[in-house]
């Protein structure tokens, strides 16, 4: 969510029953302030809380030229002093953040040990050798780095047009958008989904009659497996407000407003994933 | 003029570096200016604000057109008097004719376009309109397209989308009719302050009794303040109408008090939900209706089982002939007679269905009903009651809730009800396990409390000693009673919410539900003795009135069997007493339950509240503050799992025929040669039975072969 509309956003969030305390809204609004300046961002936003046993985890992004590839996450502990988040690249730490099941501690450089799942080699469809499952260190900064970035490539929604494709291939927020209006609202496949495309563009733009290269380039949230079942999206205000709710990550929230350009999501919840979706509806 | 024109065209095209001199089309401002200076001859008018005039023509394309026809025309008429080739006045008309063509598609042109966009950049003035400016161009034409001008103002109205739901939130208020002839508002406060101190007379009594046994909060807006503070809760903009629509469930006659419970998330709407504790009347006359529709169905049950009538099976079987070889060829009397030889049809086995029966209105689980809306602008719908069945199926599944109340719940283990059932499940477990307070903020009732309380009269004056009323649940008394009703405790003294922080000093104040679904342990197994007793009883009476035999006897045989009780006992299930500290729960996902947060560490510390937050069940929050402690939930209805639900596997199919290994015999098959002898064979039999052989002896013989032909091959 946007730090230019932090109250409003929080607000309208609110639908999902959780927000800030009015300390962690004057702290984290005004540090995150601080921070977008000390860093030259041209774009900062609030990304969440992932709750822990001790202290809970805040986490915002910034963004200094392209609003998809360069984004940088910080994490607080106390609400004002931010930390950048260390970029993740090994798989094995991936696989290991999926597996654990403990869950937070609030303490980011406790290591705790995690059993990665045992490898088979297959030959012509039988298994001649599994291999012991590997003991994989996971610090818990890495975890949230990690966890953080599978929420936001999983569920992290924007409306059709918010961004916008440079032709020299940047991704910037569109200046010209005005908002979903009342007619595209109540269609979930005028959602995108917040990373950079998985999907083939060409694939991306066959999906609609009217398509634009230069927004519907991402992915929308209509072909996320499960089919219509991967999120839920519901009217409120007096039908003047769209919220749309993950509910592979119970806690992710998004919200726009009809005809205006604000929009935004949050998560708070305790970063597990919900693998009974498909025994749920 | 003319001169003049080019004076400026030259000056425009010495001062800009990027527009080369055949490119005059592309300094937008400058072809406008030209359009102007054409126009002012031709339409003659005496325009002394050139920009003013810019914009009337390039706002209303309409009117552009029309001039530019005109336009073109013109410039025929000037072909006669052409000047010499370098002549700007003639290149620029040239251009200007070359953007003006129009599309055969949409009947478009460039010039009216870019004018547009032009005019729209100067008026609104965007921001980096360069990055966007496709995206800019685009909207300028959608806008363009869409633009209703033209149409009479209420041609054409569609209704908002918003009109329909402020239409049904100022019904749902129930805001007084503005009437004909207005009363003088005197008269009006006097009337109402009379028939309100009527209703205060009538009623006063009841008041003073009952107002001892308010323990419920229900100033939602006051409480909104709180949760605002603790960072949860629900949107501030719905609190209002929820206190309304509160207030308007509060005021129902058969309504003792209500409380927000909270919110559950639904996938199309979510749920407001509210705990009502329902007045003494409703509450007796629900309690008599119900033991009425169970011993009903009870009866109805046994009946059943006495009478020994079985449901006739809806499918039957294998089609069964009689038993004889050949006895189509007998005459039909005689097939009637003949009784097949196969296994009787098996018959359903009426199984006993009695389930552990739910808890009474107003006690156990079902002390408080809860009422329901989607929206808060709709009417209150109350949920059903909860069974034990109910409460055990929910613990097995994990299930969204839709918001549509009589939405199908598809589950394995099938869950028995529908979505309402299913949300009146997780309400109380929820509520079990996540209502907790403060030690000493709630206590128990006393005797006369308790009297007072479930409506008896207090006449004896006997028991006059004040007995102390417990804050924890371990009274002197040896059986826990977990089913009763809390009340707060007027001399709690609130500790400093540092030391608050320990679990040790919070306590559960909602009773723990069983295994069983049921806050009462009910005993399945002597309740069976019973019923098996009482079937045994109707089918003596059965027996007997058949007989004709009195009813004196039957008491005797009574008597006797009273004995027998006390052989078999089965153990009560115990779980931990109301009022027992969450120190000491236990959950097999998470290790730490509960967790504490205040809601300012660094800064406002003399106002600040404590918030305990559940971790079994994800939004479920408790707050304290001096002497206040709510609960509320808000969330989705899950519980915690700390990866997946293990959920319960499908049994293993059921075998069609009961075998062992001894029944499937691996053999070699049989070759060509053997299938033939054994068709003759066969063909010989069947000679024999023509003949008049019995099929018994067909069977002996039969098997007596098979029997070989397995040894010769094991040979």
């Amino acid at each position: 969510m946007n730090i230019e509309f932090f109250n409003e956003g929080l607000e309208c969030l609110m639908y999902c029953g959780q927000k800030l305390t009015p300390e962690q809204k004057v702290l984290i609004e005004n540090s995150l302030i601080v921070l977008q300046n000390e860093n030259r961002f041209s774009g900062m936003y609030f990304w969440g809380r992932i709750s822990t046993i001790t202290r809970d985890y805040y986490i915002a992004f910034g963004y200094t030229h392209d609003c998809l590839k360069d984004r940088k996450f910080f994490y607080t502990l106390d609400g004002y002093q931010w930390m950048m988040l260390p970029f993740v690249h090994s798989p094995k730490i991936f696989q290991a953040t999926i597996l654990c099941r403990e869950p937070f501690i609030g303490d980011p450089i406790l290591v705790t040990s995690v059993e990665l799942d045992p490898t088979f080699e297959i030959g012509a469809n039988q298994v001649i050798s599994a291999n012991v499952p590997e003991r994989v260190k996971l610090k818990e900064e890495e975890r949230l780095a990690a966890i953080v970035f599978i929420i936001t490539e999983e569920c992290a929604v924007c409306p059709r047009g918010a961004l916008y494709k440079l032709t020299d291939g940047r991704v910037i927020p569109n200046q010209m958008f005005r908002g979903l209006n009342d007619l595209h609202v109540e269609n979930i496949s005028n959602y995108q989904i917040l990373r950079l495309p998985r999907c083939d563009l060409k694939h991306n733009l066959l999906k609609r009659s009217d398509y634009n290269y230069a927004i519907d380039f991402l992915d929308c949230i209509a072909d996320v497996i499960p089919l219509r079942q991967a999120f839920s999206l519901n009217f409120v205000r007096n039908e003047r407000l769209v919220i749309i709710k993950s509910c592979f990550w119970p806690g992710m929230t998004f919200f726009h407003k009809i005809y205006s350009r604000k929009h935004g999501f949050l998560y708070f919840g305790n970063g597990k994933k919900n693998y009974d979706i498909s025994f749920m509806y | 003029m003319d001169t003049e024109d080019k004076q400026s065209c030259d000056n425009f095209t010495l001062d800009t570096t990027s527009s080369s001199k055949l490119n005059y089309p592309c300094g937008g401002l400058e072809m406008k200016r030209k359009l102007d200076d054409t126009e002012k001859p031709e339409k003659s008018e005496d325009s002394t604000d050139p920009c003013a005039h810019m914009i009337s023509t390039s706002s209303s394309s309409s009117s552009n057109t029309i001039m530019s026809q005109y336009f073109a025309s013109e410039c025929e008429k000037r072909d006669q008097t052409r000047k010499e080739p370098p002549n700007i006045g003639y290149e620029l008309n040239v251009a200007k004719a070359i953007m003006q063509q129009y599309s055969t598609i949409s009947g478009d042109n460039l010039f009216d376009h870019l004018s547009d966009i032009i005019k729209r950049v100067i008026d609104e003035r965007p921001p980096n309109v360069i990055d966007f400016f496709e995206e800019f161009s685009r909207n300028v034409r959608e806008q363009k397209l869409h633009l209703p001008e033209r149409f009479p103002p209420d041609g054409v109205f569609e209704e908002s989308r918003l009109y329909r739901v402020a239409k049904k939130l100022l019904l749902s208020m129930k805001l007084p009719a503005p009437e004909p002839h207005e009363l003088p508002a005197a008269d009006e406060m006097t009337a109402l302050e009379e028939s309100k101190s009527a209703i205060l007379e009538g009623l006063k009594l009841d008041i003073l009794d009952l107002s001892r046994f308010i323990t419920f909060n229900e100033r939602v807006q006051h409480l909104q303040f709180f949760w605002n503070q603790c960072g949860f809760g629900i949107n501030p903009d719905d609190i209002f109408q929820l206190a309304c629509a509160m207030d308007r469930l509060q005021t129902h006659p058969s309504i003792m008090q209500c409380r927000f419970w909270g919110m559950i998330s639904g996938l199309k709407a979510s749920y407001y939900i509210v705990e009502a504790s329902l007045s003494h009347e409703e509450v007796l006359s629900r309690v008599d209706q119900m033991t009425e529709e169970l011993q009903e169905k009870r009866k109805e049950m046994l009946q059943r089982i006495v009478s020994g009538v079985r449901p006739t099976p809806t499918f039957i079987g294998p089609e069964l002939i009689p038993g004889k070889l050949g006895w189509d060829q007998h005459p039909i009397e005689e097939i009637e007679k003949m009784v097949p030889e196969a296994a009787p049809i098996p018959l359903v086995e009426p199984k006993e269905v009695f389930s552990v029966p739910p808890e009474l209105v107003g006690a156990g689980t079902n002390r408080y009903s809860y009422f329901v809306v989607n929206n808060v602008s709709d009417d209150w719908i109350e949920l059903p009651m909860v069974t034990p069945g109910q409460i055990r199926a929910s613990r097995e599944i994990k299930k969204f809730l839709t918001g549509d109340l009589e939405a199908d719940i598809q589950s394995y283990p099938c869950f028995p009800g529908k979505e309402k059932h299913y949300l009146r499940a997780l309400i109380a477990r929820i509520t079990a396990g996540t209502y907790i307070a403060p030690y000493g903020y709630y206590r128990t009732m006393t005797k006369k409390e308790r009297r007072a309380y479930d409506g008896i009269e207090d006449d004896e004056e006997e028991e006059e000693e004040e007995e102390e009323p417990s804050v924890l649940g371990e009274g002197e008394e040896d059986t826990i009673d977990n089913d009763v009703m809390l009340l707060k405790n007027e001399k709690y003294e609130p500790e400093q919410l540092e030391s608050l922080t320990d679990t040790e000093k919070w306590l559960h104040v909602r009773p723990n539900l069983l295994l069983q679904g049921r806050v009462i342990w009910y005993d399945e197994l002597k309740a069976q003795k019973v019923r098996e007793k009482e079937i045994e009883r109707l089918k003596k009476m059965l027996h007997m009135e058949e007989m004709g035999v009195e009813e004196d006897e039957l008491e005797l045989e009574e008597e006797e069997e009273e004995d027998m009780e006390g052989e078999e006992f089965s153990v009560p299930e115990e779980g931990p007493p109301i009022l027992h500290p969450i120190s000491n729960d236990r959950s097999d996902q998470y290790t730490i339950p509960w967790v504490s947060r205040f809601t300012s560490k660094y800064t406002n510390r003399n106002e600040r509240i404590l918030v305990m937050q559940s971790n079994v069940w994800p939004g479920a929050y408790t707050f304290t503050f001096e002497k206040l402690c709510e609960s509320i939930y808000v969330g989705w209805g899950h519980k915690y799992v700390a990866r997946n639900m293990l959920f319960k596997h499908l049994p293993p199919v059921m075998g069609e025929y009961p075998h062992g290994n001894e029944d499937f015999i691996e053999t070699t098959d049989p070759t060509p040669e053997e299938e033939e002898a054994y068709r003759l064979s066969l063909l010989k039999k069947q000679k024999k039975v023509d003949d008049g052989e019995q099929l018994d002896e067909y069977d002996d013989e039969y098997s007596a072969d098979t029997n070989t032909t397995d040894q010769d091959e094991e040979e």
